[in-house]
């Protein structure tokens, strides 16, 4: 299935209609996969269409979330907002290093100083573990998200050549709203009445770590995060 | 050093209530008082380490520079750091400094202190 869609021309109806497609390809082609949720709007976004296709939540598909101690406080209640109204519980995971120990090893400010040690331990390496053994991976992950970034390592711009299935070698890839924009996931916020995290009304548009995302530079996770599911070893991360 | 101890709570509710660039006369168990900057206030609010039930702060603070020299701190960079065992119970906050090779390489921890009390700088 390639993306036939103009992301920026086509109206959310049919951007929907080939989202419910893609998770009913992926009920039928896959025995067990997993949905990782952020808590964010791409992901409550994905969430609600899981909810909306045949399948059984409780059943059909695992469910799980990165504890990685390091959220702000409105992401814990945007995870019990949305449990209670579909009626599931996330799975959660945490790292096997805490960021103190990080600071411990690294001192001081070791998100600022070491971003791709900090994610590797915290995120991305936690990741493997939660996508490890199933055979699907379903992401929030958009195309949008690429197109308008600067070019290089630094940047989300890999996310602008993903399709609706990305065999890698340790997992597929499903990326169900790949082909929507920003205003799509919000548009489709407001005819879903979703809740969404207040923080988004402040301004903030990542809310994936909180320290990150206060120190105004949310790409950290860039590169260690890319990988996730590649079956390729991260780069030697700077320590 | 004429300071009232405070409870471990009340200087981690007065840490929570500083940013970036605030400064602070930070009163240390061995009677240092040492003026600091925050650098980085670091609250995790849940954290994942072992035997923590609810956050935990890690705020890099820049030491006076004739403090560094007077108190021979191994860096002018060190952390506040605590641990919230149980919600709203924290551990006393400690003031540690790690070996420093160059502006952005620490190595091993090389001091650390209880903070007695924590002011604002006059």
């Amino acid at each position: 299935m390639s993306i036939e869609i103009d992301i920026e021309s086509a109206s959310l109806d049919e951007k929907l209609d080939k989202s419910l497609d893609v998770l009913e390809e992926t009920w039928s082609k896959f025995d067990d996969p997993t949905f990782t949720c952020s808590f964010g709007k791409d992901s409550n976004a994905v969430l609600d269409l899981l909810a909306r296709s045949d399948a059984d939540l409780e059943s059909d598909v695992t469910l799980s979330f990165l504890d990685h101690g390091n959220h702000f406080e409105a992401t814990w209640g945007m995870k019990e907002a949305l449990e209670d109204r579909y009626g599931v519980t996330f799975e959660t995971y945490e790292p096997d290093s805490s960021y103190e120990e990080l600071v411990a090893e690294h001192g001081p400010r070791v998100n600022q100083r070491k971003p791709d040690l900090c994610c590797q331990t915290l995120k991305s390496a936690p990741m493997e573990r939660m996508v490890d053994g199933y055979d699907g991976w379903i992401t929030g992950y958009r195309m949008d998200e690429g197109l308008d970034d600067g070019e290089g390592e630094g940047s989300y711009e890999w996310r602008k050549h993903l399709d609706y299935f990305e065999e890698k070698e340790a997992v597929t890839r499903i990326n169900p709203i790949v082909h929507w924009t920003t205003e799509d996931v919000w548009e489709y916020h407001e005819r879903r009445d979703i809740p969404y995290n207040d923080l988004y009304d402040e301004g903030f548009e990542c809310l994936g770590c909180k320290q990150c995302t206060l120190d105004g530079d949310p790409l950290f996770a860039y590169d260690s995060i890319r990988r996730v599911g590649d079956g390729t070893e991260p780069e030697e991360a700077s320590d | 050093m004429t300071v009232e101890k405070q409870s471990p709570d009340e200087i981690v509710d007065r840490l929570l209530r500083k940013t970036d660039d605030d400064e602070l006369v930070v009163y240390l168990e061995d009677e240092t008082e040492l003026p600091v900057s925050i650098r980085r206030p670091l609250h995790l609010p849940s954290s994942v380490q072992e035997g923590v039930e609810g956050g935990s702060v890690r705020y890099s603070v820049l030491a006076d520079e004739d403090a560094v020299d007077q108190l021979d701190l191994p860096a002018r960079e060190g952390v506040i750091a605590a641990e919230e065992l149980e919600a709203g119970s924290w551990t006393r906050s400690r003031l540690e400094f790690h070996e420093q090779f160059d502006e952005d390489e620490f190595g091993e921890l090389e001091r650390s202190a209880d903070v007695l009390a924590v002011a604002d700088a006059s």
